[in-house]
């Protein structure tokens, strides 16, 4: 009976994680700028004469609201970079944190969607802690307030959401024949869009390497769910996925999904202490 | 705030797990809350990946063939963290799909050659051409377990 009285207790305690949410709408900021440079450099293909992604068949009303784009207009995407440029650096600094987030979120989500063959998952990544960060309002620490238990939950479901990104990822994995004879590993590193010519080299005159790497990732996926909520080892398990999604942002080449995924462990773990927080926090108001 | 998290997250795996783990009228039922707003799919290179790689060549003129494949890639390479790894993802995806409906013999019965245009539509873009203009494209498929030449896509 214990069990669940405390976990229904942990609502009511003060909100604790400023410093992760702060470094988590950072995080997010620095991915929405590069990409709305790739954007903007891109913008013909994005919104312009030259668009690349087919327009999507939208089923139901509310797709209507994260697919504005759907059939292009460069002046209004600038538009929406603007506005969701502005609104996450607003929510840094200013105290309407949960609505200013949320309309950064349906500018991403526009932009994201009309661009959806250019994206990786990085995008969704970004996307889905977006939302939850309009949740959180890191000034609102009231103890048995609605507004700490909003909180509270956000913040969880950041982190369970990146713990189901490598469970459901794994489970993927296991029934996919080339993950399990170790050589996954090897046949993306020679897909042409997923190498890079001197990894390509190197790796595949090291074979043992890619078998050894292969079943790492599997192992990796299927533990961070569970040893990312033990104290002791959440340091190495966070550092070991940092070199792994490095790996991924230069070696795979897929920059976006790699950044995404390092913004995203902010949730877990912040590299400053408290008082070094409250210097960068007064520092900053 | 635990029966929220709860129904949200069940209703994610059951929107993402694999068919091997999931039931498809949950899936069914899942798709209606996490669609628009929460849609994610993350099978990241699995479970198979592709065992071959694609080349595309454009042509606006008899027999002159431009291998746009190359030079798309070779900018991926060279600069890492700017936007040619958007293009190059495009590409080579749509690439993909296009090769896959010629060997399942083209299934999608409102529009058989569906990928194929959506292909040509690229290469136009990337080549600033309009949609009218006439433009050839040779897909060509080279597998990664054997030194075979080249097959010949479409």
């Amino acid at each position: 009976m214990k069990n669940p009285i405390k976990i229904l207790a942990h609502f009511n305690r003060p909100f604790t994680e400023e410093r992760n949410v702060l470094f988590l709408r950072y995080g997010v900021l620095f991915f929405c700028v590069v990409n709305a440079i790739h954007n903007v450099i891109l913008l013909e293909y994005c919104w312009g004469e030259y668009k690349m992604s087919p327009t999507l068949s939208i089923g139901k009303f509310s797709s209507n609201f994260v697919n504005l784009l759907n059939e292009g207009g460069t002046a209004f995407a600038i538009l929406l970079i603007i506005i969701q440029l502005l609104c996450l650096t607003g929510a840094i600094f200013l105290k309407y944190k949960r609505i200013l987030t949320f309309i950064a979120y349906i500018a991403t989500a526009n932009l994201v969607n009309s661009t959806y063959l250019m994206n990786s998952g990085g995008h969704h990544v970004i996307l889905l802690v977006l939302f939850f960060l309009s949740l959180i309002n890191e000034e609102h620490t009231l103890d048995n307030s609605w507004p700490n238990a909003i909180n509270k939950a956000a913040m969880i479901a950041i982190k369970i959401q990146v713990c189901m990104i490598y469970f459901i990822s794994f489970l993927y994995k296991i029934i996919g024949e080339i993950w399990l004879d170790g050589s996954a590993l090897w046949q993306a590193l020679m897909l042409d869009e997923y190498t890079l010519p001197i990894f390509k080299e190197w790796f595949t005159s090291n074979n043992y390497i890619l078998v050894f790497s292969t079943y790492f990732v599997l192992a990796y996926q299927i533990l961070f769910p569970i040893l990312i909520w033990v104290k002791k080892v959440r340091k190495w398990v966070l550092l070991f996925g940092v070199g792994l999604h490095l790996f991924i942002a230069f070696g795979l080449g897929l920059f976006t999904f790699g950044i995404a995924m390092i913004v995203a462990y902010f949730a877990f773990y912040v590299p400053v202490n408290k008082i070094a927080f409250k210097r960068i926090r007064s520092f900053i108001d | 705030m635990i029966c929220l998290l709860t129904f949200h997250f069940a209703c994610t795996y059951f929107y993402t797990a694999p068919d091997t783990f999931n039931s498809v009228k949950m899936e069914i039922i899942s798709a209606r809350y996490i669609n628009p707003f929460f849609h994610q799919y993350w099978a990241l290179f699995a479970p198979n990946l592709p065992d071959y790689n694609v080349v595309i060549e454009v042509s606006e003129k008899e027999g002159v063939w431009r291998n746009i494949s190359h030079e798309i890639l070779e900018n991926h390479y060279s600069y890492r963290i700017t936007e040619k790894g958007r293009l190059a993802l495009a590409f080579t995806g749509i690439a993909r799909w296009a090769t896959w409906e010629c060997a399942v013999g083209r299934v999608n019965e409102k529009d058989p050659e569906k990928y194929q245009h959506i292909l040509k539509d690229l290469c136009r873009g990337y080549l600033r051409m309009n949609p009218t203009d006439d433009l050839r494209i040779r897909l060509t498929k080279y597998d990664l377990y054997s030194a075979k030449e080249g097959e010949f896509i479409f």
